[in-house]
C-alpha cells in the first residue's frame, strides 16, 4: 500500500476534517476570518489528523470525538505555524506570505491565539479525563519545547540529550498525541492508546530528524531557501552535532558560530564539509532506529490493516525527500 | 484564615507556578493583576472549595497573563539580536501560559472553565482586532467602549458563567477605571501611552484632559452603582465590598497623583 493510497481510503473522513476546520475557523472579523482561512487554505501534509484517523480504527472510528480529535491537532498545529513564523521572521511558507508578512506582528499574535482557543473550545466537550490531562501536558511541553530551542541558540556545546529532548518536544510529542488521541477517541482501552502514542512518539523523532537532515541536503528548490539554514540560524540539529563531535569539525563550526558571520561562502563551506562527514549518515541510522521501534510497537498490536497503513507512513517518513 | 491571607497566598503561589528560569533571564517577570486574582477566587468562591477556587482563579488569571504577554509583542522590523530574542520569548512565553492554563485546569478535571477560557480568549482577540483594525474611523466614547470590553473580556465570562451577571457591569467599569489610570501613568511617567496609544495619539486631541474627565466620572458612576449594590443583602458582598475598596483607593491615588 501506498501513502497516496492511505490518503485516498481516508480521503472522505479528511475531508469531514477539512470542512470542520473550515467551519470552526470562522471568526467574527474579516481579518481573523482572511488570516485563519488563508492558512487553512495553504493546505499542508495533514498527517496529524492522518495518523489520529488511521488509530481511530482500532476502536470505533465512527465516533464524533475522532473526527473533532483530528481537528482540534490540526488546529493546535497551525496555530504554533503563525506563531513560529513570528519566532522565525518568516514571510514565506509554502510558497504564500505568512499572517505576519500580508498584516504583521499583532494579527499573527491573534490569529494564533484564537486558532489556539477554537481547538481547545472544540476538545473541551469530551468528556475523557485521560484525553484531556494528555493533550494538556503535549501542549504545554511543545511550548517548552520551542522556548529550548531559543535557549539553545549557538550552543555548540550541548549534548544529544538535550537536542533529543528538545525534538521530541517540538515534534514528535504532537504525532504521539495524535496516535494517541485517535484510539482514545474511538474507545481503545488506555494500553492500546500508549502504545499507539509511542508508535508516533517515534516516528516523530524521525520525521524531525529527517527534516533536520533534509536542511542540510535538500536543494534550494526544494526547500525554498538555502540550505542549511538551521546553522545559519544558530540551530544546532543532529547532523552539526556528530559533525561537531565525530568528524572533528569543532572548530569550524565554532567558529562560523561565534563569529556570526555574514559571509555566506564561509557558511557554504562549513555546510559542504558537514555533508561529506559522515555526519548525515549518522543521523540516518538513528532515524532508521526510531523507526524501526515505531514498527515494533505495531507488531504488538493486531495485525488490522490499519497497522499495514501505520507501516507505510513509517516507511514514507524513512523515504521522504522533501 | 482571612480573606487578605488567602488571596496572598494564591497570589504567591501563581508567581511560583509562572516561574520560568530562563525566559526570566531574558524578561521581565509577568505583572499579575492582583485585582483580578481576587476578583477571579472571589467569584469561584460562590461555588468552590477554598483549594478549587484558587486552582481556578489561578488558572483563569495565567490564561490572561498569556494574552497580555502577547499584547506587548513589537511590530517594527528588528536587527539587534537581543531585541530578536526577546520578541521570540514574548511570542513564546505567552504561548506557555496559554497551554498552562489549559494543563492547570484539565489536572483539576475543570472542563467547563477550560471551555469558558477558551471561549473567552476568542472574544478578546476579535475584540482587539476590532480595536486595532476597525474599518470605521473610532471617536473617544467608542475607544473607551471597546477598551472596556477588551479589558473585561475574561472576567465578564466567568462572572456571567457563575451566574453573577448582576457583577458584570461593576466589573467591567472597574477594570476600565483601572486601565484609564494605568493609562494616565504611563503618560505621565513615560510621556507616552501604553496601550491603546496609536489610536488615541493619531486620532484624539487633548488625550491627557480627556482621560481625567473620564476617570472622574468613572469613579463617581461606579462609586454609586457599588453604594447601590451594597444596599441589597446577599448580592455577592464579598466581590462589591472588595470593589468598594480598591476604588477608593484607586481615586485617592488618582487625585493625589501618586497611583
Amino acid at each position: 500500500m501506498t501513502l497516496s493510497r492511505i490518503y485516498m481510503e481516508q480521503k472522505k473522513n479528511l475531508k469531514i476534517v477539512e470542512k470542520q476546520l473550515e467551519s470552526v475557523l470562522w471568526a467574527p472579523h474579516p481579518i481573523l476570518n482572511e488570516a485563519s482561512l488563508d492558512l487553512l487554505k495553504a493546505g499542508g501534509k495533514r498527517i496529524r489528523p492522518l495518523l489520529t484517523l488511521l488509530c481511530a480504527q482500532y476502536g470505533d472510528p465512527s465516533r464524533k470525538a475522532v473526527i473533532d480529535s483530528a481537528v482540534m491537532l490540526e488546529l493546535i498545529h497551525m496555530a504554533s505555524l503563525v506563531h513560529d513564523d513570528v519566532v522565525d521572521d518568516s514571510n514565506l511558507r509554502r510558497g504564500k506570505p505568512t499572517v505576519k508578512a500580508q498584516w504583521d506582528n499583532r494579527v499573527a499574535m491573534y490569529s494564533g491565539d484564537f486558532i489556539f482557543a477554537k481547538a481547545i473550545e472544540l476538545i473541551s466537550d469530551l468528556e475523557n479525563h485521560e484525553i484531556h490531562r494528555s493533550i494538556s501536558r503535549v501542549i504545554r511541553d511543545l511550548s517548552l519545547g520551542e522556548i529550548d530551542q531559543i535557549k539553545e541558540l549557538y550552543n555548540w556545546k550541548q549534548n544529544l540529550r538535550v537536542y533529543l529532548r528538545r525534538i521530541k518536544r517540538k515534534t514528535a510529542l504532537l504525532m504521539a498525541l495524535s496516535c494517541q488521541i485517535g484510539a482514545l477517541a474511538a474507545g481503545c482501552p488506555s494500553k492500546v492508546g500508549i502504545k499507539l502514542y509511542y508508535f508516533g512518539y517515534y516516528l516523530g523523532m524521525s520525521y524531525q530528524i529527517t527534516d533536520d537532515i533534509l536542511d542540510f541536503v535538500g536543494t534550494n528548490k526544494q526547500l525554498g531557501k538555502p540550505a542549511g539554514g538551521d546553522l545559519r540560524n544558530g540551530n544546532i540539529t543532529l547532523p552539526t552535532f556528530f559533525a561537531l563531535n565525530k568528524y572533528g569539525m569543532r572548530n569550524a563550526i565554532r567558529n562560523v558560530l561565534e563569529s556570526s558571520s555574514t559571509d555566506q561562502g564561509q557558511w557554504d563551506t562549513v555546510i559542504q564539509e558537514i555533508r561529506d562527514s559522515g555526519a548525515i549518515q549518522d543521523s540516518e541510522r538513528l532515524s532508521d532506529n526510531y523507526l524501526r521501534k515505531s514498527r515494533e510497537i505495531l507488531d504488538q498490536l493486531p495485525q488490522l490493516s490499519t497497522a499495514r497503513s501505520l507501516k507505510e507512513i513509517a516507511d514514507y517518513i524513512g523515504t521522504r525527500n522533501y | 484564615m482571612a480573606l487578605n491571607e488567602e488571596l496572598e497566598l494564591v497570589y504567591h503561589q501563581l508567581r511560583s507556578e509562572l516561574n520560568h528560569t530562563y525566559v526570566q533571564t531574558i524578561l521581565p517577570e509577568p505583572t499579575i493583576d492582583r485585582d483580578k486574582l481576587a476578583i477571579y477566587y472571589l467569584l469561584f468562591r460562590h461555588q468552590e472549595t477554598k483549594e478549587s477556587a484558587a486552582a481556578c482563579a489561578k488558572s483563569v488569571m495565567v490564561a490572561e497573563i498569556g494574552l497580555d504577554t502577547h499584547e506587548s509583542m513589537t511590530i517594527e522590523k528588528q536587527v539587534d539580536k537581543d531585541l530578536i530574542k526577546k520578541r521570540q520569548l514574548t511570542v513564546l512565553s505567552g504561548d506557555f501560559y496559554s497551554a498552562l492554563y489549559y494543563y492547570s485546569l484539565a489536572r483539576q478535571s475543570k472542563l467547563e472553565v477550560v471551555k469558558w477560557v477558551a471561549q473567552a480568549i476568542q472574544s478578546f482577540n476579535v475584540r482587539k482586532c476590532s480595536f486595532f483594525y476597525s474599518t470605521s474611523h473610532l471617536g473617544w466614547a467608542e475607544i473607551i467602549e471597546s477598551v472596556k470590553k477588551i479589558e473585561s473580556a475574561l472576567v465578564e465570562k466567568i462572572a456571567c458563567q457563575l451566574g453573577l451577571i448582576h457583577a458584570v457591569p461593576l466589573l467591567n467599569d472597574f477594570f476600565l477605571i483601572k486601565r484609564l489610570i494605568f493609562e494616565k501613568k504611563s503618560q505621565a511617567e513615560l510621556g507616552q501611552l501604553s496601550y491603546f496609544s496609536q489610536k488615541l495619539v493619531d486620532g484624539v486631541e487633548n488625550v491627557s484632559d480627556k482621560l481625567d474627565q473620564e476617570i472622574k466620572h468613572k469613579v463617581a458612576c461606579l462609586s454609586m452603582a457599588l453604594d447601590q449594590s451594597a444596599k441589597h443583602s446577599g448580592m455577592f458582598p464579598q466581590v462589591v465590598n472588595y470593589l468598594h475598596a480598591r476604588l477608593i483607593t484607586l481615586a485617592e491615588g488618582f487625585e493625589e497623583r501618586t497611583y
